[in-house]
């Protein structure tokens, strides 16, 4: 016999309304995160921005996790669709082009070591702000990674690849304003 | 979902995705000819804009006041 706490959580779990109010207050707080070393750029440094930034490197990452975004969406919308091939290969798409993205990141840290030392402001919000994100961005790649299964869900029940697809697109709007606050300003 | 409504939702996808090329290239020309206050609050604006389309067409923020579906 089913108890009312296994009930309720059976309920809990199978809502996905709570699934996405969850994934968005965890979202929230990650605004305040990534807002709290973005706003520490400016309070250091204002529109001060060194002469030997890559702003070259900083457009190809922006446009590899755009593409990334689009591969990610497919991903979500091919689920329900029962779309299973596609799905999974949307999935490894978005897995290789954030992997790309993260060589991209190694290189600017190549660079930036030898231009921007952790000793200077710049250097320490430039390896502070990208660390984060990078970081982020690794931690979805693992749970993509995780989701790329199709057998692992049903064109009814797809949560796991919608919340991770809508996890990467966080990651990509930190990244939204991440670039012009080190690249772009000056 | 129907192919047709699939395909619709892809459709959404591209457009979505090719407006941000184009903010993101119409962003990179505004910040190598433009300095200032001005650079601030057109990358600010920008930036925003940016955000909300990824909310919108892409995360789907306004299903958390619709009806599950």
């Amino acid at each position: 016999m089913a108890t009312a706490v296994e009930n309720f959580t059976e309920q809990v779990h199978d809502n996905l309304g709570i699934n996405r109010l969850g994934i968005w207050l965890f979202f929230g707080s990650e605004v305040f995160l990534f807002g709290a070393v973005i706003s520490t750029r400016y309070y250091m440094l204002g529109s001060k921005t060194p002469d030997e930034v890559n702003q070259v490197l900083g457009l190809v990452l922006t446009a590899l996790l755009l593409i990334s975004s689009l591969t990610a969406y497919a991903a979500e919308a091919a689920a329900p669709a029962g779309r299973r091939s596609l799905m999974r290969w949307s999935i490894i798409a978005t897995i290789v082009l954030g992997l790309g993205f993260l060589s991209g990141a190694g290189l600017e840290w190549y660079e930036a070591f030898e231009h921007f030392p952790h000793t200077t402001a710049y250097g320490t919000i430039l390896f502070t702000t990208t660390g984060l994100h990078a970081f982020h961005l690794l931690t979805g790649l693992i749970m993509l990674n995780m989701s790329r299964n199709p057998n692992r869900f049903t064109t009814e029940s797809h949560w796991g690849v919608e919340g991770v697809v809508k996890y990467w697109h966080f990651v990509d709007i930190a990244w939204v304003f991440i670039y012009p606050t080190l690249y772009l300003i000056q | 979902m129907s192919a047709e409504k699939f395909a619709k939702v892809m459709r959404t996808g591209y457009g979505a995705i090719i407006v941000l090329a184009e903010m993101t290239i119409v962003e990179f020309v505004i910040a190598i000819t433009t300095d200032g206050g001005v650079l601030y609050r057109l990358l600010t604006v920008i930036a925003i804009a940016k955000a909300w389309i990824i909310f919108d067409y892409f995360m789907h923020i306004t299903h958390l006041w619709r009806p599950e579906h």
